[in-house]
């Protein structure tokens, strides 16, 4: 290899590898259905909640999945164990008001119980916030060590 | 002698990346702000005709064409495909001027393929890119303006002809009724014959000059259509994002001082990717605690492919080299980014400056084609040093093409959660319509871009992306 040919690889291999990358990886989601970056997708209504995933949570939602159903939320979406959460508590959990919102604009109804637990389980204001709007009757916003 | 080979590799890679960018734009819903607005008065509208002599008389801007062409893609749609209408035109004005940009380019050699491969990644990596594809309104007219300057590049570039000065007529015709930048076709139009590219005649420059005094007069004299206000919009400036008003408090009195600020920092943004709409935001990660990586890697391939630039510049002013197509290329890019950062005296935006980005880009391939050739005869020292500073541009722009699928995937995200808020949005907001045809169509979007499943980037993980690229 000349030292001309040299200095051309130098600056023509990095961008070939950007775009054989690229495609590479368009392909592969498109075949697996799985982005490899990206690759978390929601198996149920909560799972969408916690991962913020607004038009999966209509699509669950269109697919007649109950809104105020608790689903399992597997290790690693929110934490290291699973967890068993009503869509409403892993939005809270996830401090993504707008996710609490949509919800309720779906139709959910949180209990007291659930409602409580919902707005213990976020310090985030914008949720507690919007919390308090939808409190049903003999819900209580006091929590354990607040 | 002409090698097909190299030749046929440069446009197999142009394809490679514009079919990659067309995929991801291809999957991304039509946007919500700034083009909803313009669906719905498209569906108010009877024809395009209509859009577009209906769009006369506006204070501050001429833009008949880009209401008429919103319009037109809303027809071709027929009541169902608006995703495919909307993104399906970007995606295709994507891959148009991918390819203009490499048949500018003209490659010949294995050093030319080398070169247009650098030169590649730099029309895409550089921030400007990003403005013609994170979002469309619902077209993206930023990117018709690189399209069709590009192809008045060709044109001139051509052996000439009746045909070649009524498409460069057209081109600024196009360009001029769509946007204000479009008057940037006139500026490569002359500029190319400048520098000796005499495809478009003089003939040809002479009714393009013609039609430039046309719309001058058609603009402020027949119309006495303005320009934007000062206030018009938020700016970035220094550190901070000022608002309209805070703009007209600042400057009202003395505008010059601010226009001449965006005039400067569009050129700078352009030539060492700093400040970014009008905001130093290297300066600004810095004294904040935000990730540098994602600010720095601009910055210094930009610094370096700027240098390598003046370098290849400097060579032709002091030592003689002959007049060249690489002397072509920067003289042009020169009058283009002058002319394009005054264009933007009224507001800095990334979307504006995308022309003289591209032209920039193709200024650098000849620069980096100068030192390919010239680095086998350095010293071993020298050659050394060449190689890094190759290296570091090579790599440099390729991260931050890359970077480009993170910001598409982003931005289908935030569009999509726009449309799954709005329709509650609106309705707290008492801003739902009351007409059912209205509300037929939003809900109809709506449930085309909820249908999409989109990688999820909202999730917060991984981290790396985020610290390298900005959204």
């Amino acid at each position: 290899m000349t030292q001309s040919s040299r200095f051309a690889l130098l600056v023509a291999a990095p961008p070939v590898c950007v775009a054989v990358l690229w495609v590479s990886v368009l392909a592969v989601t498109a075949i697996t259905g799985t982005h490899p970056i990206w690759g978390q997708q929601p198996r149920n209504l909560a799972e969408a909640a916690a991962l913020k995933d607004g038009a999966a949570v209509v699509r669950f939602v269109e697919q007649r999945e109950d809104v105020n159903r608790a689903g399992e939320i597997r290790a690693g979406v929110m934490s290291r164990t699973p967890q068993t959460l009503t869509p409403i508590e892993a939005a809270a959990a996830a401090r993504e008001p707008e996710m609490v919102r949509l919800l309720l604009d779906l139709g959910a109804t949180p209990d007291a119980i659930i409602w409580q637990r919902a707005f213990c389980i976020s310090d985030a204001d914008g949720v507690r916030a919007l919390l308090a709007e939808h409190r049903p009757n003999g819900a209580v916003d006091q929590c354990a060590g607040s | 002698m002409l090698h097909h080979g190299p030749r046929n590799a440069a446009y197999a890679l142009a394809a490679v990346f514009a079919l990659a960018i067309a995929t991801d734009l291809l999957w991304m819903p039509v946007q919500v702000g700034d083009s909803l607005g313009e669906i719905l008065a498209a569906q108010q509208s009877s024809s395009t005709w209509a859009s577009f002599t209906g769009s006369f008389g506006t204070e501050a801007y001429l833009r008949p064409l880009r209401i008429a062409q919103i319009k037109g893609l809303f027809d071709l749609a027929q009541g169902s495909n608006y995703w495919l209408a909307y993104r399906g035109f970007h995606a295709l004005l994507l891959i148009a001027a991918v390819m203009l940009f490499m048949r500018a380019l003209r490659v010949s050699t294995t050093v030319d393929f080398a070169a247009a491969a650098c030169a590649l990644v730099v029309l895409i990596g550089l921030h400007t890119f990003r403005g013609t594809v994170r979002e469309a309104f619902p077209v993206n007219h930023f990117l018709e303006m690189v399209v069709l300057c590009l192809a008045t590049l060709n044109l001139a570039r051509s052996r000439g002809g009746l045909w070649v000065d009524l498409g460069a007529a057209l081109a600024f015709v196009a360009a001029a009724l769509t946007l204000e930048s479009g008057l940037l076709v006139w500026v490569v139009a002359v500029g190319a014959r400048a520098v000796g590219w005499r495809g478009v005649s003089a003939r040809g420059l002479a009714v393009m000059t013609a039609l430039l005094v046309a719309y001058a007069y058609l603009r402020f004299g027949y119309l006495s259509t303005g320009v934007p206000a000062l206030s018009e919009r938020s700016a970035g400036y220094l550190l901070e994002r000022l608002e309209p008003a805070e703009i007209q408090q600042r400057f009202g009195s003395q505008p010059l001082w601010f226009y001449a600020y965006n005039v400067l920092t569009s050129i700078a943004s352009v030539l060492f990717s700093e400040p970014q709409e009008g905001v130093f935001e290297t300066v600004y990660s810095w004294m904040y605690g935000q990730p540098l990586w994602r600010v720095m890697i601009p910055v210094v391939t930009s610094v370096s492919t700027t240098a390598v630039l003046l370098w290849a510049a400097a060579r032709r002013a002091l030592r003689s080299v002959p007049f060249d197509d690489t002397a072509r290329a920067i003289v042009v890019f020169l009058l283009v980014l002058i002319a394009n950062a005054i264009l933007s005296f009224a507001y800095t935006k990334l979307e504006i400056m995308s022309v003289a980005g591209a032209f920039y880009a193709l200024a650098v391939f000849g620069a980096v084609r100068d030192v390919l050739l010239r680095a086998p005869s350095l010293r071993p020292v020298a050659a050394i040093g060449c190689a890094a500073l190759l290296g570091t541009v090579a790599i440099g722009w390729s991260v931050r093409a890359a970077g480009v699928h993170y910001v598409l995937r982003s931005q289908a995200v935030k569009h999509q959660i726009d449309w799954v808020e709005l329709p509650g949005r609106w309705k707290r907001d008492k801003n739902w319509p009351s007409n059912p045809a209205e509300q037929r169509l939003i809900l109809q979007l709506r449930d085309e871009a909820v249908r999409f499943t989109l990688p999820n980037t909202r999730a917060d993980r991984p981290e790396w992306p985020s610290l390298v690229w900005f959204e």
